[in-house]
């Protein structure tokens, strides 16, 4: 259901209608309808009872729309040099401040191209602006109902697009009067320009019988309106409102010399059998939200839905990470326990290889002698090949050590001096030292008893 | 504070600490991988290890290169007594005079524990020999028993035994039905 409320006048007009697909319907109008009437209505509220037709509504209303009152609203057109979007909206929002002061949040809509001085051309643009404080004030109505309003906008606004579905705007000067009790209003249009906005006080009818004043003054606005735009005229006056009378309607007409139509909903598609409608309400339910420029948002809501989209973007984002270190983390903890898996298949597999090896303890034990034993023939060959005549070898050791064996010899070089005893000891080392057996060959004592040499070599297996 | 800004520094600290949190966690785990798969390698190499030594046994016990045992009995201080005679013996028949010192029984850490082998330390010091050939032949048949040569000298004091020619040995003691 499509909920449009319109706070113009000093009560709340409110029109109902359920929305089936594109076709607008509205079922049943009454100037006051009772809550329990159901799922369409048309009515007038005082504005201390909206708050429990709201709350009536909960839960059934899928879209609202809101307009404010003329005394909260400004409509100006601004002619303004052609320039980048931005640079416009900056110069208008000067110009606006300039106009109106700093209170107003505003919308503005190109209207088109207007030629300017010399070769220039500037741009036809139409802003309107509503108070920000009444903009929360509207808003804070729906503060305790669940209801939340879709779009704000300005009275005149609902009235263009009525007037364009009715087929009434066009380039021709329009005027349309809500005649309604105590205050009615009255804009003025050319096309898609608001040019005039007035409101209008009507007197009791027990004093003013005649309704004389009411036609006197939407006389004086449009005489007003000529002042301002000289040789241009309102051709044709729409007439609605509750409070409308023929009485008026004839005045308005033999005074104006203008057209008058009567706002009649029939005109609309769509729409039979309506006694009354508001006409601004109805304009709001004829407005389509996907490119309508006017729709204004209170800058309380503009907060929450900052707050709500940074929330939802913030936990977005922590949530991307989340996801991305769970993946890496899983993935990771998937590999390890792979690895592990893997890990103790080996270490079973080792077992039962070692298992078998207790089997085959002998073929171990020999495999292993035969690798870790030197060749002692090749070795006791080589010492007798190494020790030169004339050179006896006291001892002889070759034992196990860790990285292999290692050995040493002690013996005596007997020459026929000293000179030849030490000779013969170095040619042992010599021939130690070229041994195909013998590395790390080192000569540790040398030493003269006599002319006998003894001395002591140390030595590794090359094996 | 602005209600927004709020927020995105609530979510940015959240943000952070998940970062600084989800980091050292996943340097743990890589750690962990890492870690793990050295020992899975060092596991890798010994099952390769192990394989190929159990194709190699396999060959040998097919091929029939077994070493013979020198007999045992129940008791440890027969067994010494048995093994001291068994060498003397030995020795004698290959024409050696020797002395034959026999140590204790004990675990052997040439082989890996899981097989079992244990190991009995001797000295031999042979008194008196005749021709390299002999010695030779000695060196043969110790080939054909599980002996080790730990120290061979010929005089010397590195082993505490009287004689010329002297050895240190190990016989692996190889536990039965293999």
């Amino acid at each position: 259901m499509l909920l449009c409320m319109d706070f113009s006048g000093e009560k709340v007009n409110i029109l109902c209608v359920e929305n089936q697909k594109n076709n607008l319907r509205p079922i049943s109008t009454t100037a006051v309808a009772s809550f329990e009437r159901g799922v369409v209505e048309s009515l007038e509220l005082n504005v201390s009872d909206l708050g429990a037709y709201l709350r009536s509504k909960s839960g059934k209303v899928k879209e609202t729309r809101v307009s404010a009152s003329l005394e909260n609203t400004f409509h100006k057109i601004l002619i303004m040099p052609d320039m980048k979007s931005k640079m416009l909206k900056q110069a208008l929002e000067t110009e606006v401040i300039k106009a109106f002061g700093n209170d107003y949040q505003f919308k503005h809509q190109d209207l088109g191209e207007v030629p300017g001085p010399g070769n220039k051309v500037n741009k036809k643009i139409m802003t309107i602006g509503i108070k920000r404080n009444r903009l929360e004030e509207l808003s804070q109505m729906f503060a305790g109902s669940r209801i939340k309003p879709n779009i704000f906008t300005a009275y005149p606004v609902a009235l263009q697009t009525l007037l364009e579905k009715m087929g009434l705007l066009s380039e021709e000067h329009l005027a349309f009067v809500e005649i309604a009790h105590p205050r009615s209003r009255i804009v003025i249009f050319k096309g898609k320009e608001i040019r005039v906005t007035r409101e209008l006080s009507l007197a009791d009818k027990e004093k003013d019988t005649q309704i004389s004043a009411l036609a006197k003054d939407i006389y004086r606005t449009l005489l007003f309106y000529t002042e301002s735009f000289p040789n241009q005229q309102v051709a044709k006056l729409v007439i609605a409102g509750n409070s409308t009378t023929s009485e008026i309607l004839e005045d308005l007409g033999q005074k104006t010399g203008a057209e008058i139509i009567p706002f009649v909903p029939e005109s609309i598609e769509g729409m039979k059998e309506i006694p009354y409608i508001h006409p601004g309400c109805l304009g709001l339910a004829l407005v389509k939200p996907a490119g309508f420029e006017f729709g204004f948002v209170p800058f309380s809501i503009q907060e929450k839905r900052k707050t709500k989209k940074t929330l939802a973007l913030s936990s977005s984002v922590f949530l991307v990470v989340l996801l991305v270190f769970a993946l890496i983390i899983s993935r990771l903890s998937f590999d390890l326990k792979d690895l592990n898996a893997f890990q103790a298949g080996t270490k079973g597999e080792i077992k039962l290889r070692e298992d078998r090896l207790k089997e085959l303890a002998l073929e171990f034990v020999s495999q292993s002698l035969e690798i870790s034993q030197p060749p002692w023939s090749v070795i006791l060959l080589e010492l007798s090949a190494v020790v030169p005549s004339g050179v006896t070898l006291k001892s002889f050791t070759l034992k196990k050590v860790r990285k292999g064996w290692q050995g040493q010899v002690e013996g005596v070089a007997v020459g026929d001096d000293e000179i030849t005893s030490l000779l013969m000891v170095e040619e042992t080392e010599k021939n130690f030292n070229q041994s195909p057996i013998f590395t790390g060959v080192k000569l540790t004592k040398k030493e003269l008893v006599g002319i006998k040499a003894e001395f002591k070599i140390i030595y590794q297996l090359k094996i | 504070m602005d209600k927004t800004k709020g927020i995105m520094i609530g979510f940015a600290v959240l943000a952070l600490l998940l970062l600084v949190f989800g980091t050292k966690k996943i340097k743990s785990i890589k750690g962990q991988i890492k870690e793990q798969t050295e020992k899975f390698e060092k596991l890798d190499e010994r099952l390769n290890y192990l394989k190929n030594l159990e194709q190699s046994l396999e060959r040998r016990r097919m091929e029939g290169q077994v070493l013979s045992r020198i007999p045992r009995v129940k008791d440890p201080v027969a067994n010494k007594v048995l093994m001291e005679k068994f060498f003397k013996l030995l020795l004698s028949r290959m024409g050696f005079e020797a002395e034959v010192r026999v140590e204790k029984e004990r675990a052997s850490k040439d082989f890996p524990a899981v097989i079992g082998v244990n190991e009995v330390s001797l000295m031999i010091g042979v008194k008196r020999y005749t021709s390299y050939n002999q010695i030779m032949s000695m060196f043969d048949e110790f080939g054909s028993f599980p002996f080790g040569i730990e120290i061979f000298a010929i005089g010397g004091r590195e082993i505490p035994v009287p004689g010329h020619l002297k050895f240190k040995l190990k016989y692996y003691i190889i536990p039965e039905g293999s």
